[in-house]
């Protein structure tokens, strides 16, 4: 069965092809402090940065960006953070209910998932 | 107090039993629709002949322990066997082990342990005979696993699950960048849970609007295909605890990047937690 995680909208089966459990996690999310030449310091998810082409480094920002690009749509990243996302995902088993049935209880159930038709989505 | 009865087909090796001990089988498994056979004889006080112990035992699929206590009767143990009467687990993905107990649930007392390691469709543990062996013994579970597929914007994050420890030998994933003007480099890290102890950049740039492969392997040197679309990168083989985790980090990283589902190729291990 394809899952789709409600907090972080990573796709996964919850069993692999040979047969073993798949404990989906979510990855963390990154928070930039990104400076912008028109905009000043912006702190926000790179999500929130759509059009803006992201740079890591001021000293090696002329390299990195092509030719023709609008300074002022480039942001220069100052700090970044990897944070736990609000909704964070852990199928781990943190404790298990029962001696002898398949009950648990997962190390964080966050969000939620849905079900996702695998013929929607993305190949593998 | 009066001497043991002599029994009349008894080993040398039988184990005397006084009654309340029982035998206590634990599993820790992460294949699908695995059942056990526990299996024996025991020889009764004032029988002649022993008995037949058949016994089954369903084995969780989440690799926590499962555990079942089968009472013995006074007599004598002479011999015990697991194997996998039903699905069909590979050496490295149902591990077991069984003890005499005294007492029952969490508050018996361990007497003995008679056998441990791990069992198959076709390969027996039995006492006496078999080695005492450890989890992380043996060549391993050769897994290949596809993680999950993130969302654009997201970088790819792979967490060696609870009650297992992997080898990585392999990773494969594409990423597909936006029209975003930027080159992008992508990194391999590998942490604790919280903190990196290993990076292995690809010393490759990717510009906007293309798909790239890239291999993450502890078998070759780095390299670019010179007109394809697959970077190889080399990382150190590094056993991985249950917790740690496998990240992608993408310098550069623009709003629609996408990374698509890795491939891992891992060797597991079990490694029971209770």
């Amino acid at each position: 069965m394809r899952l789709e995680c409600r907090a972080c909208r990573g796709t996964y089966d919850d069993v692999g092809e040979d047969g073993v459990a798949y404990f989906h996690v979510c990855p963390l999310e990154l928070i930039l402090t990104v400076a912008m030449d028109d905009a000043g310091i912006i702190d926000a998810p790179l999500a929130a940065l759509r059009g803006v082409a992201i740079v890591h480094d001021q000293a090696t920002k002329g390299k990195l960006i092509a030719d023709g690009v609008d300074p002022a749509t480039i942001g220069v990243v100052l700090e970044s953070r990897s944070l736990v996302r609000l909704g964070h995902r852990d199928e781990n088993t943190a404790a298990r209910e029962g001696s002898s049935r398949e009950t648990r209880r997962l190390k964080s159930e966050g969000a939620g998932t849905r079900r996702v038709d695998v013929a929607d989505a993305s190949p593998r | 107090m009066a001497p043991l009865p002599s029994p009349a087909l008894v080993g040398v090796d039988g184990l005397y039993c006084t009654g309340e001990e029982s035998l206590r089988l634990t599993s820790w498994n992460s294949a699908a629709s695995v059942r056990l056979a526990l299996g024996g004889r025991f020889l009764q006080v004032g029988r002649e002949r022993p008995q037949s112990i058949n016994e089954l035992h369903t084995p969780l699929t989440t690799r926590a322990a499962n555990v079942t206590d089968h009472a013995l009767g006074e007599g004598w143990l002479q011999g015990v066997t697991v194997i996998a009467s039903s699905g069909t687990p590979l050496t490295g993905a149902c591990f077991v082990r069984v003890d005499l107990v005294r007492g029952r649930g969490a508050s018996a007392t361990i007497l003995q342990t008679l056998l441990q390691g791990y069992v198959t469709s076709s390969q027996r543990r039995a006492w006496p005979g078999s080695e005492i062996e450890s989890s992380l013994d043996g060549p391993g579970l050769l897994r290949s696993i596809t993680g999950t597929d993130p969302a654009a914007n997201t970088e790819i994050q792979e967490t060696v699950p609870t009650g297992a420890q992997w080898t990585l030998l392999s990773m494969r994933a594409a990423l597909v960048t936006d029209v975003n003007a930027a080159n992008r480099e992508v990194a391999l890290t590998v942490d604790d849970g919280a903190a990196i102890y290993a990076e292995f950049a690809s010393g490759a740039a990717q510009a906007a609007s293309l798909t790239r492969q890239y291999t993450f392997s502890p078998a070759g040197l780095r390299g670019a295909a010179a007109v394809g679309t697959s970077h190889m990168v080399a990382i150190a083989p590094l056993a991985l605890p249950a917790g740690h985790r496998i990240n992608t980090v993408t310098t550069n990283r623009q709003a629609g990047d996408n990374w698509g589902a890795p491939q891992l190729l891992v060797i597991e291990w079990l490694e029971p937690t209770a």
